[in-house]
């Protein structure tokens, strides 16, 4: 007897693929076609069902088809039937009276020699899981047949059973709907099969994104996962369900951070979305809910993917992405110039060996560390923290130097809400090197500075040349360029933390944006760990020295313009910068009126000396020119002046390009430091104003100098002559640099990381609530400049620049400001007034005259001494480190200590932005291969894990 | 291969123009906060001074360690309306209290007679300043063991002190005054440079001056056979006055002796007014004939006390159109004071018109001769004068003559007025008027500020009082909260 097969053809607005199938379905022997049309758009002889979702478009056509009908064969109008298609599935119907469901073997659109799905089922964890995917049909899998699931496209299913089980449920997610009839069917005991030798070419429109949105209800990666939370939630027993429901928040936190750790971050908005949807649209998940024995569990178990399965897939999902990033790699690097013989060939990238350059210890590059951490041996922490120039000692505290970075609210003067400065989360970084001792970590850094930035350097060079002896020397010049060492010897450490990650910020983009001689084409997931490190790169170098935000902005944007197709990683790289300026950009720009504040350095303000501009050519900012300093300026006039030649060379144009963007760079130095920001703020500082430290833009002019004498020279291929400019440079360069900076050698102090006298420091560890009034004295007029501190002291993590900013207003709009100076108006002029009252009303139990810097300051010091000796209610508590120190009488601490929560909506963005991009820079291809374990529909890029 | 070329020379040319054109400008971001001026009220005004000359080694001139005062010197002074005066004095050197008070209501000129040093107190509620209060002392001392006319400006207490002249070669004896009047003792630590820079030396430290008290440091036993040199004396918990006292012996003649008050001015343009040369041919007779009187001859001590080499210059201005100076051009090395002969000075008056490239001081000695009377020599240090606006007062001994000299270290001329009688200085140059004896002299100056100074002759005797405007923070005080 003929079996009787109803086709049913479901479109949605794709008339070029629906035309096709319909011409196929006329080499097919079905008895009667029911076509419905979903879209607006009619075609002939085809039902309108505008809007209907596929179940319901299913169960429309359905009852559209003949009594008679027995089979009911489904097609989407992407899934165009091969020949002999149904035959093929007849043919197992035929032999297998107890099969119900029948699924084909879906096949490329394009390619009908690759397999895109053949049968679906989940894995132990509940993850959709395609059993055959990506792979060229070598007839490997003809033997299968039983299956959990298969298909909406191409499925054969009894029409008496699709009847008796009801269709698709509407309220399942589109992409669940199919494997969940499948589930039914069997634990109604009926068999669900592939036939693998019935071929559906499948074009997979909804899941490639090329169908509306409206069709899967949300984007592909978002319908993915609604359709595993639904299965999860209908065929999990129902504490499990419900048990999974209530942990979901967790659950998908987890997942979040897993996917970042995988570098997936294309997924987590896909996991959000699912996990709100499934949160809020509870009721409606569980009235889904199916009923299962544990018979038909252990059915299921007996056809869920195995581990071997699992990792076979992992594994191939791994090759297919290596195999994809080198084709990206390739076709980037098609955009270079033909006569480039810089640029890897195809055979290179393909098996990935596009560097033949020796490694850092094989060319000597420890040596240069070791002889780099000799010459910064007079920075060798004698102590905890390192004293002078910029710096003072951080928190004893990690958590508390946590606390502060990207806090809304800080335990300054009255108490100050303002955004942090985006140089607290630096600093928080770098302390959590030595998180028991933080203060530690700031002078370890100092000491390592230089070979740091040598290894940087060494780096950032390959991007230019692949010549070891090149790459060296460029590092060492660079290292050695003023700049850098005058940001060391002043102890400028934001400067210095700026400096330092400079080369290796330029190494990174290069590396997303594949330029350079090296390149790195392992897998997108490599690429990722690049994003995530030239991320947090830019953002260390942003905090570090704001005013190199402009040139950073400007080379970004030059590199999207030279790699277009890598704008989709690039992007990326600012955002950290972005999360942690935008708060206090906005606060400074909008709320303060005074945009150009963003510039300004954070830590404490230290002057930069005004020099001629040939200084600035040379890198050196120096006031006195010395021996020392006069040998580093030749060496440095020698370094613009060789880079100059490389103008000459054959690679003009990298070289103009590093020169141009250099030259940027020194007018924007020049720039800054013409501008004088106020310095006035919290801390011991009384400069009231200091100009922009232009040192890391000067360091960005001397690298360019130095890539670019890098790339010049390597186009030299005559070894001798080669091995001759190298000993030149080194003679005339390089020595006179280093020795130039040994003659000058800095005078730096280590001490405890204590910030106030031991003794009040010992009264605030066990809970002094009290301040300290902290009086200067201004050696040159009779203006005194007082601050109220925390009897913990002000560490580095408390300098704001946005209280810099504010403090003009704050100060006119406070009345115990006008109360405190009238106190310290008193108490300079001894005259006996009543300051009992706002000693105590603003807890004061300590004043202290700050040490003297020089004998100016002393001798101003001394008579602000006498007159504080001669007050009744203050008690001459000695000198100290820190300066002279008074007790107060009979002090008292009336003020109730406010202590505003640090969290706020700003910081846990911003925490969450950089832990995300902390995840993704740390490499993880062994745990990404695990991570990628159930890959399905990995046609058109997107995988589904 | 052009196009090359031409990137290099527009590349060296942007360098050329960056170096050539890129100058310094000022762009401020940001303000500072508002410092509010506050008033407050200022101590009452305390002024210290030294009392009679100091005698050292008792009567025989030999006993080691002991000092004594010699006499009493005149303290005179004047005092503002309103403003109530006490007066007190402080221990003797010997410890023993010298209780003699006093208390004025009145205002107008005082005199109090001081043996061991006195304090002067002013309670008033007016602004204080030289009009307020204001005090010297003068004493013109004959004795076997000290002789010469020793005179100074009272001392507003003050935790550091800069001295500036002094010789404690062989016949020459410099003694250093600490003076505490706090209920506290203080400690004082010397600083001591040279013309080779600064001394080490033991005793310069932790030195204790009693409450109430005075002490004497003889700078010999720490400076031994030092010619040149200058004192800096720091107090720790309190505010002390200081002064040298320097007293010459030619052979067995005790020919000469001065206070030498503490330098107030380090600048690089300022003036050291009243140089009234007197008696010059017998100084250069005495010079020729005996090498001890080489010190008659007049000497600019620079002192600088900064990190940096000093080049300077000093024009010595006469008065008159007849009265030719000199200029010497020097440099002083860091941290050193040296001592510069001013010659070919004829009698006359003279001004010292100094301008350097560091802030530095100065001091000039300035002999009296005279061969006919004995002892046949005296001198003074004059010290680089304050320059000042405003108001000026300063009282007139009713002994011997006293000239004023105004002296106007700027560019352009000052109009000032004397008692209300008007007078023009011409830029770098001065004027000398003789002033009456106890007279209250009043100098006001607008816009341009000028130096100025009191040079006491009593026969044939010289010292002189600087113009001191005495004043505690008070007032207006300006306080900055950050």
């Amino acid at each position: 007897m003929k079996t009787f097969v109803s086709a049913i053809v479901i479109s949605h607005d794709s008339p070029e693929f629906l035309s096709r199938t319909l011409e196929a379905l006329k080499n097919q022997p079905i008895n009667e076609l029911v076509h419905v049309e979903t879209s607006n758009n009619i075609s002939a002889g085809a039902l309108s069902l505008p809007g209907a979702t596929l179940a319901k478009s299913l169960d429309f056509a359905v009852q559209q088809t003949s009594a008679e009908s027995q089979w009911l064969w489904i097609l989407h109008e992407d899934s165009t039937p091969l020949s002999g298609a149904l035959q093929q599935q007849l043919a197992v119907a035929e032999v297998s009276p107890s099969v119900a469901v029948i699924g084909a073997k879906q096949v490329d659109y394009q390619d009908h020699r690759t397999i895109v799905q053949l049968g679906l089922t989940l894995t132990k964890q509940k993850k959709l899981f395609s059993l055959v995917s990506g792979e060229l049909d070598q007839s490997q899998y003809d033997a299968m047949s039983d299956v959990l699931a298969v298909g909406t496209a191409g499925m054969l299913v009894k029409k008496s059973i699709w009847l008796e089980l009801g269709g698709l449920a509407d309220r399942m997610p589109p992409l669940a709907a199919d494997i969940d009839f499948s589930m039914r069917a069997r634990a109604a005991s009926h068999r669900v099969v592939v036939a693998p030798h019935a071929k559906v070419a499948h074009a997979a429109l909804s899941i490639n994104g090329k169908r509306a949105k409206r069709w899967l209800g949300a984007a592909p990666k978002t319908a993915f996962r609604r359709a595993e939370l639904q299965l999860r939630l209908s065929w999990s027993p129902l504490w499990v369900a419900v048990a999974f429901w209530l942990a979901l928040p967790v659950i998908t936190l987890s997942r979040i951070v897993w996917r970042v750790w995988a570098k997936r971050p294309d997924r987590i908005v896909g996991e959000i979305a699912a996990a709100l949807w499934a949160t809020f649209t509870v009721f409606a998940r569980f009235s889904t809910r199916r009923r299962t024995t544990r018979a038909i569990r252990a059915g299921f178990a007996a056809l869920s993917a195995t581990k071997q399965q699992v990792r076979d897939d992992r594994r191939r999902n791994l090759e297919q992405d290596e195999i994809d990033a080198r084709l990206e790699a390739h076709a980037a690097l098609a955009e270079r110039g033909q006569g480039d013989d810089a640029t890897p060939n195809t055979e290179q990238i393909l098996l990935s060996s596009v560097s033949s350059a020796k490694s850092f210890v094989q060319a000597r590059g420890l040596w240069f560390i070791a002889a780099l951490f000799a010459f910064s041996f007079s920075f060798w922490p004698r102590s905890v923290a390192i004293n002078d120039g910029a710096v003072i000692a951080l928190n004893q505290n990690w958590f508390d130097l946590f606390r502060r970075a990207g806090a809304s609210w800080h335990p300054i003067a009255e108490g100050f809400f303002a955004p942090s400065d985006p140089f607290v989360w630096v600093l928080t970084l770098l302390g959590s090197l030595t998180f028991w001792q933080p203060s530690l970590a700031i002078s370890l850094f100092v000491f390592a500075s230089l070979p740091i930035a040598f290894y940087g350097a060494y780096k950032a060079t390959a991007v230019f040349t692949t010549k070891t002896h090149l790459r060296n020397i460029s590092a060492l010049i660079y290292v050695l360029w003023p700049s850098v060492l005058i940001a060391q010897s002043e102890l400028r450490i934001a400067s210095l933390v700026a400096q330092v990650a400079l080369p290796y910020l330029l190494f990174t983009v290069a590396r997303v944006a594949l330029l350079g001689r090296e390149i790195s084409v392992r897998s997108r997931q490599q690429t990722f760990t690049w994003v995530g490190l030239s991320g947090l790169l830019l953002a260390i170098v942003s905090a570090a020295a704001p005013n190199t935000m402009v040139i950073s902005a400007i080379a970004l944007i030059t590199v999207f313009i030279i790699r277009p197709r890598r704008i989709g990683y690039l992007i990326w790289v600012a955002l950290p910068t972005a999360a942690i300026f935008a708060p206090l950009s906005v606060y400074l720009a909008v709320l303060r009126g005074q945009p150009l504040a963003i510039l300004a350095d954070p830590g404490v303000p230290l002057d930069t000396v005004s020099v001629a501009a040939w200084q600035f050519i040379s890198g050196a900012l120096v006031e006195q020119l010395t021996l020392p300093t006069l040998i580093t300026i030749v060496s440095s006039g020698l370094v613009v002046f060789l880079a100059a030649l490389g103008l000459l060379s054959r690679r003009f144009a990298v070289v103009v390009s590093l020169l141009g963007f250099g030259l940027i760079a020194l007018a924007a130095a020049w720039a800054i430091a013409q501008i004088d920001f106020v310095a006035s703020g919290v801390g011991l500082t009384t400069t009231q104003f200091v100009s922009g430290s232009p040192h890391a833009l000067l360091a960005i002019w001397g690298l360019s100098l130095a890539l670019a004498i890098a790339a010049w020279l390597d186009t030299v291929k005559r070894r001798q002559a080669s091995r001759v400019l190298a000993t030149a440079l080194i003679a005339l360069v390089v020595m006179p640099s280093a020795v130039g900076a040994v003659l000058s050698k800095p005078q730096v102090s280590f001490s405890s990381d204590r910030v106030m006298p031991a003794l009040i420091d010992a009264q605030a560890n066990s809970g002094l609530q009290a301040k300290v009034l902290v009086v200067s004295p201004a050696v040159d007029s009779a203006e005194y400049s007082a601050t109220l501190v925390e009897a913990d002291g002000v560490q580095l993590e408390d300098l704001s620049v946005a209280y810099r900013f504010a403090l003009a207003e704050i100060v006119a709009e406070q009345a115990n400001y006008r109360v405190v100076a009238q106190l310290v108006a008193d108490l300079v002029a001894a005259n006996g007034a009543a300051i009992d009252s706002p000693l105590q009303s603003n807890s004061i139990a300590y004043v202290m005259i700050p040490k003297a810097n020089n004998q100016t300051e002393s001798n101003a010091n001394a008579k602000l001494a006498v007159a504080f000796d001669s007050i009744a209610q203050l008690e001459s508590a000695g000198q100290t480190d820190f300066g002279q120190i008074w007790r107060v009488r009979n002090a008292q601490s009336t003020a109730e200590k406010t202590e505003e929560s640090p969290w706020s909506v700003t910081k846990a963005i911003q925490l969450t932005i950089l832990i995300s991009f902390m995840l993704l820079a740390i490499p993880s291809a062994g745990r990404r291969r695990a991570a990628a374990s159930s890959e399905i529909f990995v046609d058109g890029g997107e995988s589904n894990d | 291969m052009t196009k090359r070329i031409l990137a290099f020379a527009l590349f060296i040319s942007a360098l050329a123009a960056g170096i050539l054109f890129g100058g310094s400008i000022s762009v401020q971001v940001g303000k500072i906060s508002e410092a509010p001026n506050l008033t407050v009220a200022a101590q009452d005004l305390r002024l210290l001074c030294p009392g009679g000359a100091v005698n050292t080694g008792g009567s025989s001139g030999t006993a080691v360690g002991r000092f004594s005062h010699i006499g009493n010197s005149l303290i005179t002074g004047s005092n503002a309306n309103e403003t109530a005066v006490d007066f007190s004095n402080l221990n003797d050197l010997d410890e023993k209290p010298n209780t003699a008070l006093a208390t004025r209501t009145t205002s107008g000129i005082f005199n109090w007679a001081s043996a061991t040093g006195s304090v002067i107190v002013a309670r008033g509620t007016g602004e204080q300043g030289s009009t307020m209060l204001h005090a010297a002392q003068l004493q013109n001392v004959a004795s076997p063991l000290l002789n010469g006319l020793l005179a100074t400006a009272c001392q507003a207490p003050s935790p550091e002190h800069w001295l500036v002249g002094g010789d404690a070669a062989t016949g020459r004896e410099t003694l250093l005054i600490l003076a505490n009047p706090s209920t506290v003792s203080v400690t004082v630590n010397l600083e001591v440079f040279s013309e080779g820079g600064q001394v080490s030396a033991a005793g310069l430290s932790g030195i204790s001056v009693a409450a109430g008290s005075e002490a004497i440091v003889p700078l010999s036993s720490l400076i031994p056979e030092t010619k040149t040199f200058a004192i800096h004396a720091v107090s720790k918990s309190g505010a002390i006055a200081a002064w040298l006292q320097q007293r010459t012996v030619r052979g067995l003649l005790y020919a000469g002796a001065d206070f030498i008050a503490p330098a107030t001015t380090f600048e690089k343009n300022f003036a050291i007014p009243g140089i009234l040369i007197r008696g010059t041919a017998d100084a250069t007779a005495l010079i020729a004939a005996n090498s001890d009187y080489a010190d008659l001859a007049p000497v600019l001590r620079v002192f600088n006390p900064t990190d940096k080499p000093a080049k300077f210059t000093a024009q010595i201005n006469g008065v008159a159109a007849n009265a030719f100076g000199t200029v010497i051009h020097e440099t002083v090395a860091p941290k050193s004071v040296q001592d510069f002969q001013i010659e070919s000075l004829a009698n006359g008056d003279y001004s010292a018109f100094i301008t350097s490239d560091q802030n530095i001081t100065a001091a000039v000695r300035l002999a009296r001769t005279d061969k006919a009377k004995k002892p046949n020599t005296d001198f003074t240090w004059l010290q680089a004068a304050e320059a000042f606006t405003g108001e000026r007062q300063i009282t007139v001994s009713s002994v011997g003559i006293t000239k004023l000299t105004v002296a106007n270290p700027n560019s352009k001329p000052a109009s000032i007025f004397v008692n209300s009688i008007s007078y023009t200085v011409a830029a770098n140059s001065s004027i000398v008027l003789k002033v009456d004896n106890s007279t209250k002299v009043t100098i006001k100056t607008d816009g341009v500020s000028v130096s100025a100074n009191l040079v006491v002759d009593v026969n044939g005797s010289v010292a002189n009082i600087a113009l001191v405007n005495y004043k505690n923070l008070g007032g207006e005080v300006v306080v900055r909260v950050r």
